[in-house]
């Protein structure tokens, strides 16, 4: 008989219950580790960049175009220190359900102002602002389609008609960008606004919206409000506000329905961990006969902490692993279709740590402090209850 | 010629509550007893038999007076002291055997060994030992619920055996046995004081238990008294 070995008859005395409270670790840190994962996604900074940039938009909604000429006028804002400009494009790859994610910039300033998000190569780059019909491809979208740099692809769009009455695009894979950050979205592909702009027969000369980034120093919302402040006599003015919120309107779009199963997972996640939590109080608290009994053998209260604390701890951090791995699997199986409203869902080195923390929180707060008071009851009394 | 008594209490005290006059369990208690005495502590339900017990084990503090055990006074003992007090100089026996009920009868047994440095073998052998004295070797891969009361007692003796300490305090062992099996415990208790030279304190009801012992006192409203054997 060793602590080991009278840990494991103790689990084993309770085994269905032992699993159970297991079980509900497990789907418990799988709910966390999916949670966690969504989360990150969703609320990433992805750099300091991303925080300051700032989307320009009709103010009517953001599928209405604005002007081309408004981005010469943003340039005329002293706040404004960089700016770039670009419209949605879309269309699809072969058939309708292969909806692309296509948006038209102005390469030069649209690569100043992301291109370090990219992680894009100099000769990619260059390729890419060399030919008008060369486009780039996020890592994601070139994997969904098997594409690869140098391919022609044709893409369909029905919505834009081009001048010579065709519905057919056909651009030339000038490179595949990976994304900084795994937070980035890699499920877009860009084309150059030119090509749109000089084949189309309707809506020429308007943009989708416009991307700045304030003067060093100057606060990224007041450059928006003077952004808007300027257009106030115009036909078509704006609203400005941050990409972050710019991109969560525009995932709340369609990501509303995912948010209310978010929402039902986290509450799901609450009442598991407050049923793993008091049944592994009150298992402890019924075994004050026990600690009453190794009391008067001999074993220090400490000894008697360290078996009842252990046997919780080893619960709880196996089966809380053990769901994050599972959480791990099931992510790696959805990060695909999610990629364009969660880019990046994963179990970070973060979610990790947080979740091994939050099991010795559960594990202190479950057993910990029941045990203490336990061990610390007189022992003459724990053995005259019978 | 007085050898040092092996237990001492020096006019113990105990109540529970300081205020309250009627909580005083017992006052102005002195009791004796030598190496290798078997002593029966007999008195109504509520004259504090079980609080005397614990008092010698070092489970509860008397409120004011002495208890020596093999010459060392322990009222003064910390949590680490009373420990090691327990798992090498004293061992329970208690009326509901108190086993653990996930262990079988050798994990029991061995339980205090646990305690103790002793290598995988030698624990083995002293568990054997202390079943074969007890007479319940045929019962070690038994679990608790699967033994009869007598049986789970023999275990819950051969625990307190196991760790080889020359004390043994027994709270109405046989409380829950039927005559026959009694006289089976009674007979084991008293061959530990004879051959291995245990000093023995049993609190009874059972006066054909207290039989057994070589000395009987009673506890009554605070008082204890000899009872006079040849009566
Ligand atoms: N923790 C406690 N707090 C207050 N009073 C207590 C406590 N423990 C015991 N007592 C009281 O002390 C007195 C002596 O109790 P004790 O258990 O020692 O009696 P006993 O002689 O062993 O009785 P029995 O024969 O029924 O086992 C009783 O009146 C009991 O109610
Ligand atoms: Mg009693």
């Amino acid at each position: 008989m060793n602590s080991s070995k009278f840990i494991a008859l103790n689990f084993k005395s309770a085994w269905l219950r032992n699993l159970l409270l297991m079980s509900s670790i497990v789907i418990a840190y799988v709910l966390f580790g999916i949670l966690s994962a969504f989360q990150q996604s969703y609320g990433a900074t992805s750099s300091d960049d991303d925080a300051s940039r700032m989307i320009t938009a009709n103010k009517i909604n953001f599928t209405q175009p604005l002007p081309l000429s408004h981005f010469h006028e943003v340039q005329k804002i002293p706040a404004v220190r960089e700016q770039t400009y670009a419209a949605w494009f879309g269309g699809y790859y072969q058939e309708p359900r292969n909806s692309l994610h296509a948006i038209a910039v102005e390469p030069q300033s649209y690569l100043k102002v992301y291109g370090k998000d990219l992680h894009l190569s100099d000769s990619a780059q260059k390729s890419f602002l060399d030919d008008r019909s060369a486009i780039l491809v996020g890592k994601s979208m070139a994997e969904q389609y098997g594409w690869h740099v140098g391919d022609q692809i044709s893409i369909l769009n029905k919505r834009i008609t081009r001048a010579d009455g065709a519905h057919n695009w056909v651009f030339r894979i000038a490179g595949i960008f990976e994304g900084a950050t795994e937070q980035i979205d890699t499920s877009f592909l860009y084309i150059h606004y030119r090509r749109l702009n000089e084949a189309r027969d309707q809506n020429v000369d308007t943009i989708g919206w416009i991307v700045t980034k304030p003067e060093v120093g100057e606060n990224p919302s007041a450059m928006g409000q003077a952004i808007d402040q300027h257009f106030k006599s115009f036909t078509d003015r704006t609203t400005t506000e941050s990409e972050r919120s710019f991109s969560q309107a525009f995932v709340a779009q369609f990501g509303n329905l995912a948010l209310v199963t978010l929402l039902v997972l986290a509450a799901a996640l609450m009442s598991l961990i407050m049923i793993v939590g008091s049944t592994t109080a009150l298992s402890v608290q019924q075994r004050a006969r026990e600690v009453g009994i190794l009391k008067a053998l001999g074993f220090t209260r400490q000894q008697v902490l360290q078996l009842i604390v252990t046997e919780s701890f080893s619960l709880t951090i196996i089966s809380g692993c053990f769901g994050l791995a599972i959480a791990a699997g099931l992510l790696e199986s959805m990060a695909e279709s999610f990629a364009s409203i969660a880019p990046g869902i994963a179990i970070t080195a973060e979610i990790f740590v947080a979740g091994v923390l939050s099991m010795i929180a559960l594990a202190s707060l479950a057993s910990v402090i029941p045990a203490l008071k336990v061990v610390n009851a007189d022992t003459a009394t724990l053995l005259r209850r019978s | 010629m007085t050898k040092t008594p092996i237990i001492e209490v020096v006019d113990g005290c105990k109540m529970y509550s300081k205020s309250r006059n009627d909580a005083v369990v017992f006052e102005h208690l002195n009791l004796s007893i030598q190496q290798g005495e078997f002593v029966a502590l007999m008195g109504p339900s509520g004259s504090g038999k079980t609080t005397l017990l614990h008092s010698i084990g070092g489970l509860e503090k008397l409120t004011s007076g002495q208890i020596l055990i093999g010459g060392q006074q322990i009222d003064h003992f910390n949590e680490r002291q009373l420990a090691r007090l327990r798992s090498q100089t004293i061992g329970f026996i208690f009326q509901f055997y108190n086993l653990m009920p996930m262990l079988n009868a050798a994990g029991n047994i061995e339980l205090p060994l646990m305690l103790t440095k002793l290598g995988q073998k030698e624990r083995r052998r002293r568990v054997d030992e202390a079943a074969e004295m007890v007479g319940i070797r045929h019962r070690l891969k038994h679990r608790p619920n699967e033994l009869s009361g007598g049986e789970q007692q023999r275990v819950a003796i051969a625990r307190a055996l196991v760790s080889d300490p020359p004390i043994l305090l027994c709270d109405e062992p046989t409380g829950d046995l039927d005559r026959a099996t009694a006289t089976e415990v009674m007979k084991i208790l008293q061959l530990l004081g004879k051959e291995l030279g245990k000093s023995i304190v049993m609190v009874t009801h059972d006066p054909s238990a207290a039989d057994y012992a070589d000395q009987t006192y009673t506890f009554n409203k605070g008082e204890i008294s000899k009872m006079d054997r040849a009566a």
